[in-house]
């Protein structure tokens, strides 16, 4: 399959939102500005807005993972109190 | 020469670790694992669910007995339940026996455990190098992947089951694509000597089929050495494990407690539950198969997805996950369908594909990072970092034997478990031979008393005769009445043929009261007429017995150590005051 660039966007925008909200609405405001540039014909412009859509992903991204590490730690440091499969090992 | 074929890490074009100084980091780190043994020596934790409580003490005594290829359908493993048959416990054609004939129990398991955890490593990484990921460029994924894979707290008690599979699937490949060496027929007729036909044999084989049937139907041409191969695991994984095939197949009048067994003792059928289920063990795994977080595994194959465009090769991977995990998840209705017609479904439990998770979650990672790699150096090393961490806080073992080095144990260790020298000081008060007579246990393991040579009337036991079973219920008959959480957890499961109290429940947790938590039972309803036709002598108690003396125990003494675990409450078995000749009074 062909590399859909048209669908990126949407992709990156729909995981920067699942992993941290706040990055999501910054990563929308710069995709929606992005658009009225290109309408604008700032196609330069426009071309950095989605650079800036994708490394909000990135951020967001490693903001998920390291508070999905910290929580992994907590909840490993405390299991046998939260999740019977668990349980029977701690 | 682009820059992401410079020799090293193929991570970052900066500052390039060199290949030596990767390799050093990851089995130095490899290693760090098993410092606490090095640091506790003989006082490391060792994992007691399934473990030291059932399996590896059952290769102890099995080494002990002296019947380790005694397959004759007479003989019985005295010291257990009665007679255990023989053939009810593991082949003795194991890796395992020979590290403990070699090493003790306690060192034979550290030993095997080592091993296992340092096949892993090697066994992933000869798989992305030749098969996945092959060069230099991804040498830093590679290592990062298999240092994970190594890391993953595995049940080493079922040998390499786990940590070879990459190994297997190595030989699998080199036999299909037609450049297999001498050592991968050794890899494939290794594999049954050292891992558990139960758990992954028969998905392994079933791998191995498909491999061959795809080739046969893809090339219509027959790949005899895949074949042979195939042929030869099947016939060793019969021969290693005849036994249990004897046993299941032909039993000659042996009923195992197993055909009691109701699936639905502990499981819903319910639309939600089964999704729970999936989702539960599509995001952390599965105990026995070793715990995998995989939300950054996820991750990255999104990402990698999102980075190239099209489908990824650690998609399939993720998808044939998804297959397994909702199998598992939805196993209960193929039960409930089919179970009837197909009783191999109920006693066999062919759901335990799921051991196979930790090894395809780990190749789906290695895959997804490879994919990344061009693009997001950084983001691939900083995933590696991540799912370390995680895999590292997951391992139980590790975890605690860190909490024994900091003094703050949550759980006992090796030496505390097994409680020698409180056993000897049992043993010398009773002062008979030991097999003269039986015991029985309330709130502890019987486990720890076997190890001490101590012949149990108690024991958890993956197979047993449906006969005991049913005599050793009705020494608890009235108690387990009592609550039918626990009657049911007894009669239609049963492999934790423990005595079993109203008051203390079935939680892992009532069989493991310690010295320090002195708590009592307060009114205990067991028959000790049965008891002791049994020829149970004597209660080993952890917790006093308020009313013993009305239902025939005569306390002896308590027995501490202050290297035990346990604090031992003896309780001599003199039998109902209702058995006076003639007495018609029978509240049993």
């Amino acid at each position: 399959m062909e590399r859909n660039f048209s669908t990126i966007p949407f992709w990156q925008l729909t995981l920067t939102f699942l992993c941290f909200p706040p990055a999501g609405l910054i990563a929308l405001f710069h995709l929606v500005s992005a658009s009225v540039e290109r309408q604008n014909g700032a196609e330069v412009a426009a071309k950095r807005r989605l650079v800036l859509v994708r490394k909000w992903m990135t951020t967001s991204i490693v903001i998920a993972l390291i508070a999905f590490t910290l929580a992994a730690l907590y909840f490993f440091s405390r299991a046998g109190e939260i999740i019977p499969s668990i349980e029977t090992i701690y | 020469m682009t820059k992401n074929d410079l020799p090293g890490n193929g991570l970052s074009t900066k500052n390039t670790w060199s290949s030596r100084t990767l390799w050093g980091v990851a089995v130095g780190l490899l290693l760090v694992q098993f410092f606490p043994y090095l640091l506790l020596w003989d006082e490391a934790y060792i994992r007691i669910h399934d473990t030291l409580e059932g399996e590896w003490f059952w290769y102890t005594i099995l080494v002990n007995s002296g019947k380790l290829f005694d397959y004759s359908r007479d003989t019985v493993i005295e010291q257990i339940m009665n007679g255990l048959p023989r053939r009810a416990l593991h082949t003795g054609w194991s890796f395992i026996v020979l590290w403990i004939e070699l090493f003790g129990t306690y060192w034979g398991y550290i030993f095997n455990n080592m091993l296992a955890h340092i096949a892993g490593f090697f066994s992933m990484f000869l798989l992305l190098d030749r098969h996945f990921l092959p060069g230099r460029k991804n040498l830093t994924i590679k290592l990062g992947v298999s240092l994970i894979f190594a890391w993953i707290p595995i049940f080493s008690i079922f040998g390499l089951t786990v940590t070879a599979q990459p190994l297997v699937l190595y030989s699998f490949l080199n036999l299909y694509q037609r450049r297999a060496q001498w050592w991968d027929f050794l890899i494939l007729w290794l594999f049954p000597f050292y891992s558990t036909v139960v758990w992954v044999g028969i998905p392994i084989l079933i791998l191995g089929g498909i491999i061959f049937l795809y080739q046969l139907g893809e090339r219509h041409h027959w790949n005899w050495k895949l074949f042979w191969a195939l042929a030869g695991m099947t016939v060793l994984y019969f021969l290693v494990n005849y036994q249990l095939f004897e046993l299941t197949f032909a039993p000659s009048g042996f009923v195992t407690h197993r055909v009691e067994y109701s699936y639905f003792y502990d499981r819903e059928l319910s639309f939600v539950g089964s999704v729970l289920k999936t989702l539960e063990i599509f995001f952390i795994s599965h105990f026995h198969a070793g715990t995998v977080l995989s939300l950054p595994i996820l991750l990255a194959a999104l990402l990698a997805r999102l980075n190239i465009g099209r489908h990824t090769q650690a998609e399939r991977v993720i998808w044939t996950i998804v297959a397994i995990c909702v199998f598992y998840g939805f196993y209960t209705w193929i039960v409930y369908l089919f179970g009837e017609h197909f009783p191999m479904l109920v006693e066999y439990k062919f759901e335990r594909v799921r051991i196979m998770l930790p090894f395809l979650w780990m190749l789906a990672f290695a895959l997804a990072l490879g994919q990344l790699r061009v693009k997001s150096p950084r983001v691939a090393g900083f995933f590696l970092a991540v799912q370390f961490i995680v895999t590292v806080a997951s391992h139980d073992e590790f975890q605690h034997n860190l909490r024994q080095l900091a003094g703050v144990p949550k759980k006992p260790n090796f030496k505390e478990f097994v409680a020698e020298d409180l056993y000897h000081q049992i043993d010398a008060y009773i002062g008979r031979p030991k097999d003269s007579y039986r015991v029985i246990h309330l709130g502890m393991k019987p486990a720890a008393s076997q190890y001490n040579g101590f012949y149990t009337l108690d024991a958890l036991m993956a197979i047993y005769g449906l006969d005991y079973k049913h005599q050793f219920r009705k020494i608890m008959k009235q108690e387990i009445e009592k609550d039918e959480d626990i009657m049911v957890y007894y009669d239609e499961w049963g492999n934790w043929c423990y005595l079993l109290s109203s008051e203390l429940g079935k939680e892992s947790s009532a069989f493991l009261i310690g010295k320090d938590q002195d708590r009592v039972v307060e009114e205990l309803n067991i028959d000790t007429r049965a008891l002791l036709d049994m020829d149970g002598e004597y209660l080993f108690s952890a917790v006093r017995i308020l009313n013993a003396e009305q239902i025939g125990l005569q306390f002896e003494k308590t027995f501490e150590h202050p290297d035990s675990y346990w604090k031992v409450h003896l309780y001599h078995v003199v039998g109902p005051p209702a058995m006076a000749p003639g007495d018609p009074t029978d509240k049993f």
